[in-house]
């Protein structure tokens, strides 16, 4: 069978093509047998010379064992090669002892990480790294191991190299470290480069740079990329082929233009169908239902059955193996001949709620709200300045509607957030909600908002005390506020549990026993325990798988029309802010540099900033990655304490001019009677960028 | 990979389990036991009282009416192994007790309040840190006078910092933890947040310094004991048995004089770090993921 493929995946890439990489019938376990996790099951793959190689799955789906197994890297025990062979130009990876391995890893086959903070190691020169491996793999004395190393930091993008090598991992910023963890990945000129979510830790316009040079760097150097991902739609922009793995099998590979205008699996359909499209807002998502797969069970059957439209009994009864589906384009489905694509727009019984128009009267205006956290110095602790995290922002939130924050780390939306929630201390400004101003109320008064006022959080593992059982977590605003009795209460919980999908059962359950989804079900049900009329969301999405993302989504549309919420959304996905805000504000270094409703920012984007980050975000589409115009942003983002003069925006921006540097611009209305109020905060705002 | 877990044993629970899975912890549990018991249960065990002399049977081997022999006054080595661990247990579990009071609160204000609190506390930590204890224990029960109260009193006030920085810094890690931003957010009181989100996630490292520390008093009070500053003449104290068996000829000849109490500090100190140990083990959140 997995011959069958090999062949094909040739025919695809043109005969003669040699396979650099040869994975055959990969199986691997962790844990004692007979109580095994079954992480990765019967995986086979071939790289060609020069291919690029997209990996993608959710968290579980054995991606990252992969690679990792090839490079040697697992721990055994608990991890045990039950069978498979790993072919590098001939010769087996599995069964070579750990000194050869070692030769080939680093100069042939080299790897990035996501965390590249955590791949550096933080008390050695950038410089002394980089050049340690030249020593060691290629035998170069001193002065032509650090001429190289120069200019592979060149050809990062690390301006100044000669002095930035001598410099340590903490003074980087986390795009300059990945650059710089890319370039020791490529010192030695690997023909294999196999990268781990290298962009996951990063922001979009900072991914954007970093795929940019590593597809520049592949055309450069000749070599083949095996590119891990669980964003379909980064890769889809620059990979040639793409492997799906669910549940440590891979489900579906093909050429990138065939996964995504003929998939074949269930699965991929799902995953397309949860992410929305950029082009059209208002069809609900289709999520794909249930939990992520048990992969303590013996892979006999299809992972995805529980999960799937098309399940019937034989998948339940025996696990369907890839299939050549066409060229170079193989599925593992039963039932892959009957599947079509459900496509979003033929699901019309799945049309979101119509929104009733929100009425036109704040619930919210936050006025000049400023948060400037001090900087201590000293013995005795001496104010030395101040982090400007949020400078100056107003923005009112209108009875009924979802005003998104948008922005990168560090732009000051969730401490906005926060700060509207009474959880940080404005340093000036105004919060009035409901007709009253809440700024920098304490006691009663802050109790009061609070439960009209609620948030739900970004992390579902962090944001549920381990040591509470689920019933406790929910019920504790109802308590802290001394709302009804014991027994009230207990009605409330259960009716909390069924509003968000959750069943009775989980209310005895602790956190740890729960998937992020349920989690995240968790946690929104406790901010809606006291009836609040108003949703803060920091980023409550963005730690969640994909597939669950949907569902979280929906969930939060739904609550929203049953109860009549008003949700401030704080987020970076700006594909999923699209789709469920009714206003975006984008925020830079401290302030709104935009805002206007979601049609006339995602349409006609005024600012500088906008168009850039709304140019970075990944299509789903392998043919709109060629023809869309990229503006890739140089530099960072500015240190917060000392943010630069003028517009914050100016040292990064295509269009800045002198009067940048100096003047601070003012918010402007662009919007037309159609478009409703859009404000812009830039000099040159509406200018095309050169 | 935990998910798989019995239905709701709840996560202490798990932990007792886990506990008693360990071989050297569920040994030192029964040891300590049964030192405690037997102390406890003195009066009903020994024939004789802690200080009853039997003036025609002094340094008697063990044997017959003396199952551990007697000592120079005649006094019952059995007898006073017995009473004299009730001193000894005392001493640590109050002193320990009385630390960790002090030391919990202390961390628990410096580590949840921060700012100025915390600089001021911290700088009383460090403090009390440099004082040498031993020496500051010799000259307080110089001026206030040696008994077993003073050594508890002294001992407890001077042992809070270990465990008041222990719990400061596990109350740092915590505190940003989006679990207790989102208790304040729905209102509830710091009181509350400390006593409900807190400590119950600080509690397993504290109380496995807390049980190690019990050993480390015990040891303390008989170094005391045998300097004289401990438990007076003639309650007896493992420490202050061995300081009437110190002479040469004793420590040569009558070896049941001094084996048994030392044999006894040697135990109980043994039990407890096994007991620690094994609480270590088992509350650990790494343990947990890896454990066997």
């Amino acid at each position: 069978m997995s011959a069958d493929i090999a062949a094909a995946d040739r025919t695809a890439k043109g005969t003669g093509q040699q396979a650099v990489l040869s994975l055959q019938g990969l199986s691997v376990e962790f844990g004692p047998v007979g109580n095994s996790v079954y992480a990765v099951n019967d995986v086979s793959f071939e790289l060609a010379e020069g291919e690029s190689l997209a990996i993608v799955g959710e968290s579980g789906s054995g991606k990252s064992v992969t690679v990792q197994t090839l490079m040697g890297l697992i721990r055994k025990p608990p991890g045990r090669v039950t069978s498979g062979r790993a072919l590098f130009r001939g010769r087996d990876l599995l069964a070579m002892p750990d000194s050869e391995l070692r030769q080939i890893r680093g100069r042939d086959i080299a790897m990035i990480f996501q965390d590249p903070m955590s791949s550096l190691n933080p008390v050695l020169t950038i410089g002394l790294q980089l050049t340690e491996a030249l020593r060691e793999h290629q035998g170069l004395g001193e002065a032509e191991a650090e001429r190289q190393a120069l200019d592979m930091l060149a050809l990062v993008g690390i301006a100044n190299a000669p002095q930035r090598m001598r410099a340590f991992p903490h003074q980087f910023s986390g795009g300059q470290l990945q650059r710089i963890g890319i370039a020791m990945a490529l010192v030695c000129k690997p023909s294999i480069l196999i990268a781990d979510e290298p962009t996951t830790a990063l922001d979009v316009t900072i991914q954007a740079q970093i795929v940019e040079l590593v597809v520049r760097l592949q055309k450069q150097l000749g070599m083949a990329i095996i590119w891990i991902s669980h964003d379909l739609s980064l890769v889809a922009g620059f990979v040639d082929r793409v492997a799906v793995m669910y549940a440590g099998s891979i489900v579906e590979t093909a050429p990138v233009d065939d996964l995504f205008s003929a998939t074949r699996h269930p699965y991929t359909i799902g995953l397309l169908n949860s992410i929305p499209s950029l082009t059209d807002g208002n069809t609900r998502l289709v999520p794909i239902r249930g939990a992520p797969p048990n992969v303590t069970l013996a892979p006999t059957f299809c992972a995805f059955a529980p999960r799937c439209d098309y399940a019937e009994a034989r998948c339940r009864e025996a696990k369907p193996r890839l299939e050549a589906v066409g060229a170079g384009h193989a599925a593992a489905c039963w039932r892959w001949r009957e599947v079509k694509e459900v496509g979003r727009v033929g699901a019309a019984a799945a049309q979101r709620h119509a929104v009733a128009a929100p009425r036109q009267e704040p619930l919210l205006t936050v006025s000049e709200l400023k948060v400037h956290f001090p900087i201590r110095r000293g013995v005795l602790r001496r104010q030395v300045g101040a982090v400007h995290a949020v400078d100056g922002v107003s923005f009112e939130v209108l009875r009924g509607e979802t005003l998104a924050l948008v922005g990168e780390s560090g732009c000051g939306k969730s401490t906005t957030g926060r700060a509207v929630l009474g959880l940080e201390r404005p340093s000036a400004g105004s919060i009035v909600f409901e007709g009253r101003d809440y700024a920098g109320a304490t006691g009663g008064d802050l109790t009061r908002r609070r439960r009209d006022m609620q948030m739900v959080f970004q992390n579902p593992f962090g944001s549920l005390n381990p040591r509470m059982t689920v019933g406790r977590i929910i019920g504790e605003g109802l308590r802290a506020q001394k709302i009804g009795t014991r027994a009230s209460r207990d009605i409330r919980v259960s009716e909390l549990l069924a509003l968000v999908g959750l069943r009775e059962a989980l209310r005895n359950r602790y956190p740890f026993e729960l998937s992020g989804g349920q989690r995240q079900r968790v946690g929104i049900a406790r901010a809606l325990a006291a009836n609040p009329k108003f949703i803060i969301a920091d980023e409550p999405i963005s730690a969640l798988d994909v597939s669950i993302q949907a569902q979280i989504v929906n969930l939060l549309d739904d609550l929203k029309a049953r109860l009549g919420l008003t949700y401030l959304f704080v987020g970076h996905d700006l594909s999923m802010i699209r789709y469920l805000s009714d206003r975006v504000a984008v925020m830079y270094l401290g302030r709104i540099v935009e805002i206007g409703t979601t049609q006339a920012v995602f349409g006609a984007p005024l600012h500088p900033y906008t168009r850039a980050l709304l140019s970075a975000i990944p299509v789903p589409d392998p043919k709109a990655g060629g023809t869309r115009r990229r503006i890739v942003l140089g530099g960072t983002v500015p240190d917060p304490s000392r943010p630069p003069p003028g517009c914050h925006f100016h040292p990064r921006c295509p269009l800045a001019t002198d009067i940048c540097t100096r003047v601070d611009p003012q918010a402007r209305d662009f919007g037309s009677a159609v478009t409703g109020q859009h404000l812009a905060a830039c000099h040159h705002a509406g200018q095309a960028t050169p | 990979m935990t998910v798989a877990a019995g239905a709701s044993r709840g996560l202490w629970g798990e932990a007792a389990l886990r506990f008693l899975n360990h071989r050297l912890a569920t040994l030192g549990l029964i040891m300590l036991a049964v030192i405690v018991t037997a102390c406890v249960l003195a009066p009903l065990i020994a024939h004789y009282g802690p200080n009853e002399i039997d003036l025609r049977g002094r340094n008697q081997p063990p044997g017959g009416m003396h199952w551990l022999g007697t000592d120079g006054t005649g006094r019952d080595i059995f007898a006073r192994i017995l009473y004299g661990g009730r001193i000894s247990l005392t001493v640590g579990f109050v002193a320990v007790a009385i630390s960790a009071a002090i030391g919990i609160f202390i961390g628990c204000v410096a580590g949840y309040f921060g700012g100025k609190v915390d600089l001021l506390l911290m700088g009383l930590i460090d403090m009390v840190l440099t004082f040498p204890r031993l020496v500051i224990i010799i000259a307080f029960v110089a001026v206030v006078g040696p008994s077993i109260f003073n050594t508890m009193v002294v001992i407890g006030l001077l042992s809070w910092p270990s465990i008041a920085r222990l719990t400061r810094g596990e109350i740092l890690a915590l505190r940003n933890q989006e679990f207790i931003l989102a208790a304040r957010s729905l209102g509830t009181s710091p009181s509350v947040i400390i006593l409900e989100h807190i400590l119950p996630n600080v509690l397993s490292p504290i109380l496995v310094a807390i049980t190690l520390d019990v050993a480390t008093v015990i040891l303390l009070e008989a170094s005391l004991s045998f300097l004289g500053l401990g438990a007076q003449a003639p309650a007896a104290s493992w420490g202050n048995m061995l300081r009437d068996a110190r002479t040469l000829s004793i420590l040569e000849s009558q070896p049941w004089m001094w084996i048994p109490p030392g044999a006894m500090i040697a135990m109980a100190v043994l039990s407890i770090n096994f007991v620690g140990d094994g609480l270590r083990d088992a509350l650990d959140p790494q343990h947990i993921m890896g454990g066997k």
